[in-house]
């Protein structure tokens, strides 16, 4: 559905804020887009849109060069959740804001049905749906710009989700959202992936939250592609420090020559930092346990997160070699 | 074109949610003509006609420019803010087409100036101002098709400033001093008639006398036969240079957002 060869974007001015990235994405996917700031996923999303002209490189979205897509459907949905400024004020949504500020929201929700051709009836019964799930029926009657920023950022999503568009693209949503909504919304993209087959593309600083919702994972780093594929086999990379803390009842053994990467011991307790694949957890236990008085033992693998930043290090150092 | 009445009727009724900006946009409109009419009263001091026109020849232009531009209360600051702000690049993604959409929201806006505005200030004027009553039925129909041609014309201008925004920091200043220049040069101040007529004769080359005075001169049945007709024809071809110009700067506008990114 999303087909990408080698696609390159520089900036006059000699930016490249995408380098040379290849990515095939089927319909009904969802793709979490992670990166850096300035790594390069929002000229990647806007040129997905047609919104850029890529320098060079091939792009087809439903089939279609998107820039000077005329048909305009199937639907593209975008919802970006960044704090810009135009010189003068801050403003909500960068390259998105479905709503206008000075609109109540009722209005706003109404020009979207007006926009996609929404009948009566459909737009009732969506917003019935969507509507509840966001909290957001007792703010119809207020004005855009009087809502809080979380509130905001769902009024978006529900808008977006108002036209069910084939393609979704949320840039960075969860900003200033609470753990409800989030979960609300995570769900409500796992819905509608799977029950109307529209394909969810979403970035984020917030890994956690990628893991619940999307089937893969597309990692930029200074516009080049540096993992593609699901979680699970970034996991099981081995990429990232294994971590364990251990209680003592007096004094922590002495640790000899055990190939750990670094350990630091505060009061009672020590904490280890150890490559799982160059020394096992079981043989560092049972040494500490046969040497020492252990009252309490955790081990804790990376989090998601971490791998990212262990891979965005690696990046680094790839390039450092060129 | 349903779905474009409905960009007009959402923006009409979202005008409505503001009331205390209607009492003071009557209060606004009211006291305009009010100064405008105490300085020609002074002026006129009680003579029937200055250089044939009368007074209330007078009043009457102004009242119908007054009307022309409460329906042209637009946002110029529309597009701007778009770009600014990116959310331009969401625009573009609709499957409607966006000049169309910008027209009919500031059509809606604009009915709700005229109605809300212009319409209680012309009935309150009625009872201590001299107004000419319209020459003949005729001419207030041919009068109605001149206003909606020359909204457009004021239209195509504004959007033509307004798309510079693609260039420039802000367009603030631009729209200001074009609507100064609009509001001396199409005669809503000062009227054509009181013009020297080196300057009438310059304006008659510009886009400008279309918009408020060839609809005065309809109303006010100062145009007969082929005048008409000219007149129209005028007010049609500048629509259709302004719209060429406008579009030429929207499409060299995205270009340059696509390439140079915003």
């Amino acid at each position: 559905m999303i087909v990408m060869k080698n696609l390159i974007k520089t900036f006059p001015g000699g930016i490249t804020a995408v380098n040379d990235i290849s990515l095939h994405i089927a319909q009904g996917e969802t793709i979490g887009l992670i990166g850096a700031n300035g790594a390069g996923k929002t000229t990647l999303i806007k040129m997905i849109c047609g919104l850029y002209l890529p320098t060079s490189g091939y792009i087809r979205v439903f089939g279609e060069n998107p820039y000077g897509r005329k048909s305009k459907t199937p639907r593209i949905g975008m919802v970006t959740g960044q704090v810009i400024t135009d010189g003068y004020n801050y403003h909500f949504g960068h390259g998105s804001s479905l709503l206008q500020d000075n609109m109540s929201l009722d209005l706003n929700m109404r020009l979207i049905k007006t926009i996609y051709k929404i009948s009566d009836d459909i737009y009732k019964k969506r917003l019935t749906e969507i509507l509840p799930e966001f909290d957001l029926k007792e703010l119809l009657h207020y004005r855009v710009n009087q809502l809080s920023l979380g509130q905001r950022m769902k009024a978006e999503v529900a808008a977006v989700l108002l036209f069910e568009p084939d393609l979704l693209i949320l840039d960075e949503p969860f900003i200033g959202i609470d753990v409800m909504a989030k979960e609300t919304i995570g769900k409500i993209l796992q819905d509608i992936a799977v029950s109307k087959k529209s394909t969810v593309i979403l970035t984020t600083h917030n890994v956690e939250e990628l893991e619940k919702i999307c089937g893969r994972i597309v990692l930029i780093d200074s516009g080049r592609l540096v993992y593609n594929g699901s979680f699970d086999r970034l996991k099981r990379m081995h990429i990232g420090l294994n971590s364990m803390h251990i209680r003592f009842d007096g004094m922590p053994p002495d640790l000899q020559d055990f190939p750990i990467e670094r350990y630091i011991i505060h009061n009672n307790i020590l904490t280890l930092y150890y490559d799982n694949s160059v020394v096992s957890s079981k043989d560092i236990s049972n040494y500490l346990l046969s040497n020492g008085k252990v009252k309490d033992i955790l081990i804790r693998k990376p989090s998601a997160e971490e791998i990212i930043r262990e891979l965005y290090k690696e990046g680094n150092n790839v390039r450092n070699n060129y | 074109m349903n779905t474009y009445i409905q960009f007009a009727v959402i923006k009409f009724r979202n005008k409505m949610a503001y009331r205390f900006d209607y009492l003071l946009g009557i209060l606004n409109t009211l006291l305009s003509f009010v100064v405008y009419w105490s300085i020609y009263k002074a002026l006129y001091d009680g003579a029937s006609a200055v250089d044939g026109v009368t007074f209330s020849m007078v009043t009457t232009n102004f009242i119908i420019s007054l009307g022309l531009s409460s329906a042209f209360s637009k946002n110029e600051m529309f597009l701007q803010d778009k770009i600014k702000q990116g959310t331009i690049a969401n625009e573009l993604l609709k499957p409607v087409n966006f000049k169309l959409r910008m027209l009919f929201e500031d059509i809606g806006e604009g009915a709700f100036s005229v109605v809300f505005n212009f319409l209680p200030t012309v009935v309150i004027a009625a009872f201590f101002a001299e107004l000419s009553a319209p020459s003949s039925a005729v001419n207030i129909f041919l009068c109605l098709i001149s206003v909606v041609l020359g909204y457009i014309v004021l239209w195509q201008i504004s959007f033509i400033v307004q798309s510079w925004s693609f260039w420039l920091f802000s367009v603030w200043g631009l729209v200001t001093i074009k609507n100064v220049i609009i509001n001396i040069l199409a005669g809503a101040y000062i009227p054509m008639w009181f013009m020297p007529d080196w300057l009438k004769n310059a304006i008659r080359f510009t886009p400008f006398d279309s918009i408020y005075f060839t609809p005065v001169q309809l109303y006010l049945g100062e145009l007969q036969g082929w005048e008409i007709l000219i007149n129209f024809a005028r007010q049609i071809l500048w629509i259709v240079i302004l719209y060429g110009i406008g579009e030429l700067c929207w499409r060299k506008g995205i270009k340059r957002l696509v390439v140079q990114g915003g």
